[in-house]
């Protein structure tokens, strides 16, 4: 018998690829908005919007769109089910799984930006 | 049997010897030398018990705060004494018990759990068991030397800085908990690995147990959690050693720095702790109401979406440091998001019980409900002060401190005290189901006697950590209830340790007293499992009730010994195939030594002894050495396969990615990319807050650039020739004589350009904190250099005493993938050090 591969993409990192990039996501709001407040961009604006405000939508809208590429990708195509287990799929179904709770939380965390002021 | 025999991969009975030749392999040395044995089904326990010692010597200092405090004007210990009894009450609660429980109980119980022999590294969970042990009791006894740390857990400065805190107190806290944290990593390490790979056939990681997934999560949050902590304690004790001035603000430094790093480590830290505890409720949950855990799939996942949300909740301790409101609204969001998962959990848990038969009110379920009602009490309080005005009023209260109390007693106390009861049957005799109630309702009342009034004293304005209070404030009777409930749990936390000396003997297990499912509760010796079966359910032993009996038999893969050697089998890391047999180290005096060498260097460091410190250091990198080149990389044994039943013929000896090896150091790299990420981190907060004309301040000049330039090159030829050289292995078969010096030349040679770019122009670390932070990248690139160049200097000595060819090449993968690594990272820090500021 030939030893399979150890499969560390399908073991490690598809599963938690979309809850990585919850974490890009949340440095980068966080990042981008005490850069602002730092260096005085609380006021300045970007498309027309405030610059924290037009920064923290476009990154938001990044990481949904790699959230939903993701997804789409890996979200298991055959049964999931296995005599009432999550077998043979459990990984693509937790990697998918992962990329619905990631957008969620990025939702959640980017709605303070577009509602509250910048550097108060 | 006869009909499921025949698709077993042995037939029975075996041969009469196979038995001996499994049980010689294993066999455990009596004696004296009993110490020195590695085997996770002792190894597990003494860290089990261990760490209860530690619960019960932390216990004793929360009691004796609480008799302090019993009434307003007591004296029972002065001011300096308090703040020594709390912070080592806290230090020792967090570091010496919470995580340290987890990870024995993991050790003790995951081989079994997973239907492995062993873990993959079981000398370095004996080491990381050591190191605490020696590490652990050391810190204890500073407090009857008035040397114990003084600044609370958490440990802030300026207070504990070299101005205000002057004598060892702090540093027995960064020198003597920092290195306790390897152990942790060590243990993660072991963990990753050993879950990932040493499963038993079938068992994919959708129908891994729960409490190994929450293991999982555990060990990864270790990885890039502790790594925060330990670059937040060098920093504090550089800046007091070296007057690197990284948290003061007069030479450029922000105390905010280390809130953090240390927070970044903190707040995740009681994911850490209460994830793997949450696990244990999923074991045990099912097996009460006899049926499986509703909702599997979706706790998995939950447990794993909680430990990455919860990295993004560390401001919640900062809230009061004036970070801008919509900062804080992001970690409050973060804060409500991670709330979701947690709960459902909790759903799952009470649809377990909803859906099984009549659920057996034992003691560990008992504990579980206990667990919910405290939990859930402090999960509400989490909620409360997680919104920032609440905050801002309850911050540095005794609200607080109910708070933090409810969380982490019932969040994983007492799960763990469930988990005592429930699986001390599965590793010797059981506990007293009649004393375990008695515990269970001292602790459930003595608990809430205790903490719920501080809610109410922490409202009335009654600050924490002061070491008395005045009369005429409404705190007396609200003092005096906590106190009456300290000495209630004080009761139920001796009668536990009455029923565990009593009752408790190590025997290996009594059979399945609950009717579990999961496969620790198949019969496990010295070896593990007899033989090793396919897995084809979440809950094995439910749907082949015979399943313990082949097991036993030998029916199954693995029933002896390939080499005469301890082995384990080693499975793909998601869907669980047979890949190889690894042959493991067997018993040995050589983690002893060098745990006794670690802890020796950092405790004696903490006094400032150089020389004894440099002495102690020698005898730890003397013993790793001789423990690598004993205990590792043994190359094809006899035929180098074997076949373990069925036909199925597996390797004894596998390199690259194949190995455990190479997972162990991939885990190690994360742990390292951590901590550097950590080190950039700080370079560029104390950049932010500094302002573009101050990185660097007047006066003080950019690091050489043709140096900077001449170091990047040179990082990069030498992770090219350990690259080049492996490629010629493979290959030739042997190892090229110009590999390891060229690669040594071009490292050191790298590190000494990439130091005198600093040097030469002139920087000095202690002016400002930009040239601290420059400074803090060479320095930590050193950290890798050093060890770098000694696995060099090892791979060439194992390569001249005929060690080390195309085959038995375990060695130089290692050694190469840590020189990449180090190669990239000094690349990223000259390109950092020489770029950012030039390109601002």
């Amino acid at each position: 018998m030939t030893a399979p591969p150890s499969s560390v993409a399908r073991a490690v990192l598809w599963p938690s690829l979309g809850l990585a990039i919850w974490a890009l996501h949340f440095t980068a709001i966080y990042a981008l908005h005490a850069f602002a407040c730092e260096r005085d961009y609380g006021e300045r604006t970007l498309l027309g919007l405030p610059w924290v405000m037009a920064s923290v939508a476009g990154v938001t809208a990044l990481a949904l769109a790699l959230l939903a590429a993701i997804f789409v990708a890996i979200r298991p195509r055959g049964p999931v089910l296995d005599g009432g287990e999550a077998e043979p799929r459990f990984t693509l179904w937790f990697g998918a799984g992962a990329c619905a709770i990631s957008a969620f939380a990025v939702v959640f965390q980017a709605m303070p930006a577009m509602v509250l002021p910048t550097c108060w | 049997m006869s009909d499921a025999s025949k698709t077993l991969p042995h037939s029975l009975p075996r041969p009469p010897e196979e038995l001996g030749l499994l049980e010689r392999a294993w066999a455990a040395p009596t004696g004296f030398r009993r110490l020195t044995e590695i085997n996770n089904n002792l190894i597990g326990p003494l860290f089990v018990i261990t760490a209860l010692g530690f619960l019960l010597l932390a216990g004793l200092l929360g009691v004796l705060i609480r008799l302090q405090l019993a009434v307003p004007g007591l004296q029972i210990i002065d001011a300096d004494t308090y703040n020594q009894v709390f912070t080592t009450h806290g230090t020792i609660m967090m570091f010496l018990f919470s995580v340290p429980v987890v990870e024995a109980v993991g050790i003790a119980l995951l081989p079994a759990m997973l239907g492995a022999r062993e873990m993959p590294t079981p000398r370095l969970g004996a080491y990381a068991y050591w190191i605490y042990l020696i590490g652990g009791f050391a810190f204890f006894l500073s407090l009857f030397f008035g040397a114990a740390p003084d600044g609370g857990w958490f440990m802030y400065p300026p207070l504990t800085g070299k101005a205000h805190s002057p004598g060892i107190n702090t540093d027995m806290y960064l020198l003597g908990i920092g290195f306790i944290e390897i152990s942790a990593i060590a243990g993660a390490i072991e963990l990753i690995t050993g879950i990932l790979r040493c499963r038993a056939p079938g068992m994919t990681l959708g129908r891994m147990p729960v409490f190994a997934w929450g293991m999982l999560v555990f060990a990864g949050m270790v990885v890039f959690a502790f790594p925060a902590v330990i670059i937040a304690s060098t920093l504090l004790e550089l800046e007091r050693v070296f007057d690197w001035p990284f948290f003061i603000p007069e030479r450029g430094g922000d105390p905010m720095l280390w809130q953090h790093l240390f927070w970044f480590f903190g707040h995740p830290e009681v994911y850490i702790i209460f994830l793997p505890a949450a696990a244990m409720v999923s074991m045990i949950v099912p097996t009460m109401a006899r049926t499986p855990l509703v909702g599997h799939s979706l706790v998995i996942l939950a447990l794993v979406g909680t430990a990455f949300l919860s990295f993004g909740l560390w401001v919640h301790h900062m809230y009061t440091t004036g970070i801008p409101g919509l900062s804080l609204a992001f970690f409050a969001s973060a804060g409500f998001a991670v709330s979701v998962p947690s709960g459902l959990q909790v759903f799952a848990w009470i649809a377990t019980m909803a859906a099984g038969k009549k659920v057996r009110i034992a003691t560990p379920t008992l504990f579980i409900l206990g667990f919910l009602f405290i939990f859930s009490l402090g999960g509400l309080t989490g909620v409360m002060v997680s919104v920032t005005p609440f905050d801002w009023q309850a911050h540095d209260t005794y609200f607080i401190v109910a708070h933090l109390h409810y969380v982490l007693i019932g969040g994983m106390v007492f799960p763990i005290l469930a988990a005592l009861y429930y699986w001390a049957p599965c590793i010797g005799t059981p506990l007293s189901e009649r004393m375990g109630k008695w515990v269970f309702w001292l602790l459930f009342v003595g608990v809430n006697v205790t903490f719920f009034p501080m809610h109410i004293s922490g409202f009335l304005g009654m600050p924490r950590r002061i070491y008395t209070y005045p009369a005429g404030m409404g705190l007396e009777i609200w003092n005096m209830i906590s106190t009456i409930g300290a000495l209630i749990a004080l009761i139920g936390g001796l009668l536990l340790l009455f029923d565990i000396a009593r009752s408790f003997r190590l025997t290996g297990g009594e059979g399945n007293p609950w009717d579990a499912g999961t496969m620790e509760w198949l019969p496990n010796r010295n070896y593990g499992p007899r033989s090793i079966p396919t897995i084809d359910s979440r809950y094995p032993l439910w749907k082949n009730p015979r399943l313990s009996e082949e097991v036993e038999a030998g029916a199954h893969y693995l029933p002896g010994t390939l080499t005469g050697r301890r082995e384990g089998l080693i499975t793909s890391p998601a869907e669980g195939i047979p890949q190889y047999v690894a042959v493991l180290p067997g018993p040995s005096w050589t983690h002893i030594v060098a745990a006794i060498g670690t802890a020796g260097f950092f405790l004696v460091l903490t006094v400032e002894w150089v020389v004894p410190a440099a002495a102690f250091g020698t005898l730890a990198l003397a013993a790793f050495l001789r423990w690598l080149w004993t205990g590792t990389d043994f190359g094809p044994i006899g035929e180098g396969r074997g076949d373990i039943g069925g036909g199925l013929v597996l390797p004894t000896y596998v390199t690259g990615p194949l190995s455990t090896s190479w997972w162990a150091m991939g885990a190690l790299m994360l742990v390292m990319g951590s901590a550097y990420a950590c080190v950039l981190g700080s370079y560029l907060f104390l950049w932010l807050v500094n302002g573009d004309g101050l990185w660097p301040p007047a006066g003080i000049g950019l690091p050489l650039l043709d140096r900077g330039l001449l170091a990047l090159g040179l990082y990069l030829a030498a992770g090219a020739a350990v690259w080049g050289g492996g490629a010629l292995l493979r290959r030739r078969g042997s190892l090229p004589f110009w590999v390891i010096p060229l690669a040594l030349l071009a490292l050191a040679g790298g590190y000494g350009a990439d130091i005198a770019s600093l040097w030469e122009a002139g920087l000095s670390p202690s002016s400002h904190a930009y040239a601290s932070a420059s400074y803090l990248l060479v320095t930590w690139q050193g950290v890798n250099v050093i060890a770098g160049g000694i696995m060099l200097l090892y791979t060439q000595a194992r390569s001249w005493a005929g060690m080390l060819d195309g085959v038995r090449r375990v060695t130089y993968d290692n050694t190469m993938l840590f020189l990449i690594y180090t190669a990239g990272q000094g690349a990223l820090g000259v390109l950092m050090q020489h770029g950012f500021p030039r390109l601002l």
